[in-house]
């Protein structure tokens, strides 16, 4: 995380936060609340010196007596790095002062700091927890909603919807919030974050693995990248404590080239499998190619050629099996085989008829036997059988006037058929268990 | 205080509600009426006709009268839903200066925004004569799949009609605000299947304790009731065509008068299982005038309204899987928009949930209620619902290869703000270029671009150095803004978005002097 700095070991020190510092309690000027903020353990002394608003000897001034008080400490420089052994629960992340710095300390534009406001439109009593909750943003996400560390996701929900109730910003709708405007969005935004990750199952497994490494562990593991930063897109459930990086506008050249390397060797592998007959082997080798290497257009030009036999060969697999599972006459794996091969023979009626009719007759999906069915009359539409056997879908799914419909078509494209015949009288006859629906008569 | 209504601005129709001693009330029009069409004619002798006036006069007047202008709100005019509607619409489409679409009445073109807000200042007034007060402020609605430029324009469309917009909800929602109204101790999971005009919207709610809150929503901001009416329309056609060998498509007023015709037909065949279309005179071949007269049937209708109908389960099957529902999971299924009325869609929906869909609310006026309970849940102290929205549309950034980064995940709750810093990819480079994006492609073109702006000042420094945090806000309007800060100089520049295909402030203006001046001059 930290950028690795020589030469002027001084200037190239890294301040950062020291672990459990509540900005808020610090009484700070504007310039020195500026400072503070841009205090990320990411910019060096020098950096900090250099990027304006306060002069250097003012910069040094502050760091000296931040250093010396212990809000701050730096490492990089002879000064070793004390080894940050951090509670998460009760300690703001080191590398992320600016969620609460920012909204409680003045910021750049020089708003206001953060103090009980009697003549705005927010309850003092609210305006104490707002000051409270902001500073505490960084604490771990179910402390942030109040519930127990094995809340269950019912008592989750109440606790979000109460707390919306109380900070979602629609409350305030038009009200005088003075410098809570901020804290409030904020404090609203690190409630839904915490909800949202909570209640998926697998962030939050990710996050109550950290929560037990962050005691004992190592300055990184100590680091929740998420506290603290709810506006930064690595917060998303789906990669919770991903690092945050820069994002590049473009793949630097080095990682391109190697990319198209690997990609090539892949293709290569891929052609020779191809060579082989081994369809499917090529195909899986040109796809990954594709995936290191989209912008090349031969791969993609042979990919469609590979994928057609790769399918064939998946497509004659699949109906083999289905047909091995019939002799032996077990159903739901002959469907699933069926199932599987249909997208893989796309207009195959032959394949589409008989996977439906075994879904009607071991009542499997019928939606799904439905639609094979549907694309069966839609590339046959002249074909009895097809027609019929749609009939029977909707016969078995209780919707009578759709089945009647199909039934009578399929008897007027073949009038000999004594079996649709029957079959149509039943349905006519029979009463269906969803009459009720359609007010047909 | 003046009073703060909601408005259902749809597709054909319109409705206007107010919360009236705690009670939401449907605002009739003039006529007796609780909707309004949503159509605006220019007369011959230049009168602007709005409402079922318009409608009344749309035969006679094909061409000069405006329909179903939602369709086009905040497209663009060369997107592919704007060449499909010049297709079916007897108006004509221009093209703006913005690239957005206008409609060509007479001698002068009119914005999409100016358009809907006539509509709008035709129920402000509906409103304001039913409360005896002027009223300045609304809550509007819009499909719950608008993107960022057709809210935009919708909001747009609410200042040139003297309104203030208070918020912007989305149709769906609103919907299940009026169902959660005088529910609020009941905890359930609702989807609302809303099928109007011109949109379809699914959403899946959860409510309890007076709080809403979107778990997801889907939808197709180009399919409803119209679609419907168009397959109808085709069908008389061909009929027509087969049976007389007269081809009535190029006939404008022919075409009206099957629109009006298959519509009637479409709501008769919700109750009846068959009706007839009858059009005397509506050709003339050279042995004397010719009649239309078909009969459709019920099953007819349905058969070719199968496809579009199977397309909304689809998406209901999407939205559930965005929430993480099965079907079984929902306990109440709520049925909005008129074209919902169709049995087929109420028999599709009770197959696929295995209940029957929830009968207490009316589809036509329910969106209008809801966004009446918004406004006043907004403005009451004692705050009867809260809304937990949605964003329903993914947001991103263009990157290289024409690929986009999703920064913003659909259906993510807002308000959401998402940081992201930026660096540079050559030595010594100053300025960046960054193209906002709204869609689920992962590549750019396929997605719409909400606009792009150049971030400049960047400090001179060795590529990928600089780093530059690019803040994206969505506000409860479901609105965009971006803004910027260089870490290092601590630098900030605000960035407008501009949509493109929205009006510019000053054009805002133009408009509403000019419809100042026009509304002076009707008085007189």
């Amino acid at each position: 995380m930290a950028l690795a700095q020589q030469r002027d070991a001084a200037a190239a020190r890294i301040p950062r936060m020291s672990a459990g510092v509540d900005p808020t309690a610090l009484s700070l000027t504007p310039a020195e609340g500026y400072l503070l903020s841009r205090i990320d353990g990411r910019t060096s002394w020098r950096d900090l010196r250099e990027i304006g608003g306060v002069g250097p000897e003012e910069v040094d001034r502050c760091l000296e007596r931040w250093l010396a008080d212990g809000i701050v400490e730096v490492e990089g420089g002879q000064r070793p790095p004390r080894a940050l052994v951090q509670s998460a629960t009760s300690a703001p992340p080191s590398r992320s002062p600016a969620a609460p710095a920012v909204a409680s300390a003045p910021g750049p534009n020089g708003s206001p700091s953060l103090a009980i406001d009697t003549a705005l439109d927010l309850p003092v009593a609210l305006q104490e927890k707002l000051i409270g909750l902001t500073a505490r943003l960084a604490a771990p996400y179910h402390e942030i909603l109040g519930v127990p560390a094995d809340a269950d996701r019912k008592a989750l929900k109440r606790a979000y919807f109460a707390l919306s109730r109380e900070f979602h910003p629609d409350r305030y709708f038009r009200k005088q919030l003075g410098a809570f405007q901020q804290p409030l969005e904020r404090v609203f935004r690190k409630i839904v974050e915490a909800y949202e990750l909570l209640s998926d199952p697998t962030a939050r497994a990710e996050i109550e693995r950290s929560l037990a490494a962050a005691t004992p562990a190592s300055p990184s593991a100590a680091t929740p990248e998420t506290a603290g930063t709810e506006e930064r897109p690595e917060a998303a459930p789906t990669a919770p404590r991903a690092p945050r990086r820069p994002h590049v506008f473009a793949f630097t050249e080095r990682v391109r080239k190697d990319r198209k390397l690997r990609a090539k060797r892949l293709f290569e592998s891929a052609m020779s499998a191809f060579a082989a007959e081994r369809w499917l082997e090529a195909a899986a080798g040109v796809r990954l190619a594709i995936a290191f290497d989209p912008w090349n257009a031969v791969y993609k030009e042979q990919f469609a050629d590979v994928q057609q036999k790769a399918h064939a060969e998946s497509a004659r697999k699949l109906v083999r099996e289905a047909e091995n599972a019939l002799d032996l006459r077990d159903y739901p794996t002959a469907l699933r085989a069926f199932e599987e091969a249909i997208p893989y023979r796309p207009g195959d009626v032959s394949l589409l008829r008989r996977a439906a009719h075994l879904a009607v007759q071991t009542g499997g999906d019928l939606h799904q036997a439905k639609e094979w069915a549907l694309e069966a009359v839609e590339l046959e539409p002249r074909d009895a059988d097809c027609h019929r056997l749609l009939g029977q879908v909707y016969q078995a799914a209780g919707l009578a006037a759709n089945a009647r419909r199909e039934l009578e078509l399929a008897l007027q494209l073949d009038p000999e058929n004594d079996e649709i015949r029957a079959e149509l009288r039943e349905v006519s006859g029979g009463s269906s268990p969803l009459r009720w629906l359609g007010g047909k008569r | 205080m003046s009073r703060v209504i909601g408005i259902d601005l749809g597709t054909t129709n319109s409705c206007v509600a107010v919360v009236d001693n705690g009670q939401p009330v449907v605002i009739p029009n003039t006529g007796g009426y609780k909707t309004t069409p949503s159509m605006f004619a220019l007369a011959d002798d230049g009168k602007r006709l709005v409402g079922h006036l318009a409608k009344r006069q749309a035969i006679t007047n094909a061409c000069n009268t405006v329909y179903a202008s939602k369709r086009l709100i905040g497209r663009r005019f060369d997107s592919a839903e704007v060449r499909r509607a010049s297709e079916l619409c007897p108006y004509s489409i221009t093209e703006g200066p913005n690239g957005d679409p206008r409609i060509l009445l007479g001698d002068k073109t009119f914005t999409c925004p100016e358009i809907a807000a006539i509509i709008l200042r035709e129920m402000k007034r509906v409103a304001q004569e039913y409360l005896g007060e002027s009223v300045r402020e609304a809550v509007i609605t819009v499909p719950a799949h608008f993107n960022d430029a057709q809210r935009q324009s919708t909001k747009d469309a609410g200042k040139i009609a003297g309104l203030e917009v208070l918020r912007i909800i989305n149709e769906p929602t609103a919907a299940a605000l009026a169902y959660g109204f005088g529910r609020k101790n009941t905890e359930e999971t609702v989807l609302v299947y809303d099928l109007g005009g011109g949109t379809f919207d699914v959403s899946i709610l959860e409510m309890g304790e007076g709080v809403l809150e979107v778990l997801a929503t889907a939808g197709d901001t180009f399919l409803g009731g119209e679609d419907f009416d168009r397959l109808l329309v085709n069908y008389l056609l061909e009929q027509f065509e087969a049976s007389e060998g007269i081809d009535l498509r190029a006939e404008p007023m022919a075409l009206q008068r099957l629109k009006d015709g298959a519509e009637k037909a479409k709501c008769d065949l919700s109750g009846a299982t068959q009706t007839e279309v009858n059009l005397p005179f509506i050709a003339t071949a050279a042995d004397g005038p010719r009649h239309l007269s078909v009969i459709v049937t019920r099953e007819v209708l349905e058969r070719l309204a199968a496809e579009i109908v199977d397309r909304t389960m689809a998406t209901v099957g999407l939205c559930l899987a965005d929430a993480g529902l099965s079907a079984d999971q929902i306990d109440q299924v709520i049925l909005v928009g008129g074209q919902s009325r169709m049995p087929l869609v109420q028999e599709r929906v009770a197959e696929f949930f295995g209940k029957r869909p929830h009968k207490g609310v009316n589809p036509d006026e329910v969106v209008a209620i809801g966004a009446a309970i918004q406004a006043e849940s907004l403005l009451d102290e004692n705050q009867n619902m809260l809304l937990l929205d949605v964003t329903p549309l993914s947001l991103g950034i263009g990157t290289y290869g024409g690929h986009s980064a999703k920064l913003i995940e659909r259906n993510t709750t807002l308000p959401v703000r998402r940081a992201h810093v930026f660096t540079t990819t050559r030595d010594n480079q100053t300025a960046v270029k960054i193209r906002v994006l709204q869609g689920e492609s992962d590549l750019a073109e396929e997605n719409d671009l909400l606009g792009e702006f150049i971030l400049s000042g960047i400090r001179e420094a060795r590529k990928g150095e600089p780093e530059v945090e690019v803040s994206f806000d969505i506000d409860t309007n479901g609105i965009v803004s971006v803004s910027a800060r260089d870490l290092s100089t601590g630098r900030e520049q605000s960035i407008t978005v501009n949509a493109t295909g929205t009006l510019s402030d000053d054009e805002i203006q133009r408009i509403i002097d000019e419809n100042d001046l026009y509304e002076i001059q009707v008085k007189d």
